[in-house]
């Protein structure tokens, strides 16, 4: 951070939000700071770290079974929190991100916030259905709320879609409902590497077929993707291996895919068929267990 | 410059820090040269250090931040005269070649063994899935982890042998 003159830590929200707008431009504020401290942005001149601000509960939310995690819980928090609880795409993704020493620092909040290609928890949070919590400091000094939901959040990156004096406070995920389960599993080199694909999926059953289906895929190009196409395909039917295969062929069509130097399209496109398959029959596999 | 107040290795400190400097630059700067600069992105866990009990990559957190925490290096542990047991299993198997990622991978041993008495291969591998290291191809440390555990658990007067417990953690 070649530029930088100043780094607060406010108390108070409230503290936090008016020394960003007395700031600007030339301030950011400072979540788990894996990005930010390694931006080469000469514009940062001036840090508000939000680490003291109260951030970090997490909480039951409104729904049954919601979690309202603040935005500053780290993933190891996360974790550790859900580890008493059956695993869904959320504890499989905590559980996932970069390497342990990582989940240390990084934030739920800045993971979706800095969303970057192969980041997990934006594509759980679009396959369970999540909400973000969103706060502004008004100029009268008062405070104004808004809910977004997930898929309004990651319809462009959220770095720009979110007003000046924004700050996300809070993400809502609502619980595993009857019969709901869901996974997240990624493919990676190696243990600590960046996702070179990865798949979100909620499926509902009942009486023995699928009645709702979410499936996400990320990792695959700038932000994940809702492939609404490959989810309906799994409606009423049941959910044997002949459904799922074609399901995933189905992804691998309908999912965007970029190549870079790590992998070609036509490589990205069979790892999302691939995994796609083995996160649908993991989340299967525990809504099975949760009828 | 701002002040900065912290513990290093259970000793209080006053430090002047200006805005950028992050915890590897600050901790170096006094001495601390078990904090090693590696890939400074946060990836290769030559940095690690403890900060209030949890293995943080020093190279990525901005000294700044820290007021009032409690950070441990390696020199915290143990000597060469007198070697903390994890640093003593390190030995022993021969988890050390070059060296430089063994004070990170030690200190994660420590946060690991904080909080998993007897833990088992799978969360060894776990806890240094943040730790590059290119001489020993990870055998001979994950096997020092293991006996690290069984000295430890010796040391503070544990019983050997138990299932895994899990201790309360923050």
């Amino acid at each position: 951070m070649p530029e930088l003159k100043a780094l607060y830590q406010p108390g108070t929200l409230a503290e936090a939000q008016s020394l960003l707008e007395e700031h600007g431009e030339r301030a950011r504020p400072l979540a788990g700071g894996t990005s930010l401290v390694l931006s080469k942005s000469a514009k940062v001149e001036v840090l508000v770290d939000l680490s003291r601000v109260g951030l970090d509960r997490i909480e039951d939310g409104p729904g049954p079974g919601e979690l309202r995690i603040g935005a500053m819980v780290t993933c190891s928090a996360l974790r550790r929190f859900l580890a008493a609880r059956p695993p869904t795409a959320l504890s499989d993704a905590a559980g996932s991100v970069g390497s342990r020493v990582l989940q240390n620092h990084v934030t739920v909040g800045g993971n979706c916030v800095m969303v970057y290609a192969w980041s997990d928890l934006p594509v759980v949070m679009l396959a369970l259905e999540g909400t973000f919590e969103i706060q502004r400091r008004a100029a009268a000094g008062e405070d104004t709320r808004r809910s977004l939901a997930a898929d309004a959040f990651f319809s462009g990156h959220p770095t720009r879609s979110l007003a000046e004096g924004e700050l996300v406070v809070a993400v809502n995920v609502p619980g595993p409902g009857s019969g709901q389960g869901s996974a997240h599993l990624k493919f990676c080199r190696n243990a600590a590497d960046q996702a070179l694909a990865s798949a979100s999926v909620r499926v509902e059953l009942d009486q023995g077929v699928v009645r709702q289906a979410r499936v996400v895929v990320g990792a695959v190009r700038g932000l994940p993707q809702l492939l609404s196409e490959t989810s309906d395909s799994l409606l009423g039917k049941e959910p044997d291996a002949q459904n799922l295969s074609m399901a995933a062929d189905l992804a691998g069509r309908e999912a965007k895919v970029s190549a870079d130097f790590k992998a070609s399209a036509e490589y990205r496109t069979q790892l999302v068929t691939t995994i796609v398959e083995d996160t649908l029959s993991l989340a299967l596999s525990r809504a099975g267990g949760n009828q | 410059m701002s002040k900065l107040s912290l513990t290093i290795n259970g000793a209080p400190r006053e430090l002047e820090v200006e805005p950028g400097d992050t915890l590897l630059d600050t901790l170096r700067e006094l001495g601390y040269h078990g904090v090693k600069r590696g890939c400074e992105a946060g990836t290769c866990g030559s940095c690690v250090v403890l900060v209030d009990g949890e293995p943080r990559f020093s190279c990525i957190l901005l000294s700044a931040t820290l007021a009032g925490a409690s950070v441990t290096t390696v020199e915290g542990l143990g000597s060469p005269e007198r070697p903390h047991p994890i640093m003593q299993a390190f030995a022993e198997e021969a988890g050390v070649q070059c060296g430089y990622c063994v004070p990170g991978m030690v200190l994660s041993t420590k946060a690991l063994l904080e909080e998993v008495e007897r833990p088992t291969e799978h969360e060894v591998k776990e806890a240094l899935d943040a730790h590059l290291c290119r001489c020993t191809g990870y055998v001979k440390q994950i096997k020092a982890v293991l006996r690290a555990a069984d000295l430890v658990a010796n040391v503070d007067g544990g019983v050997g042998g138990g299932a895994t417990t899990k201790k309360e953690v923050g």
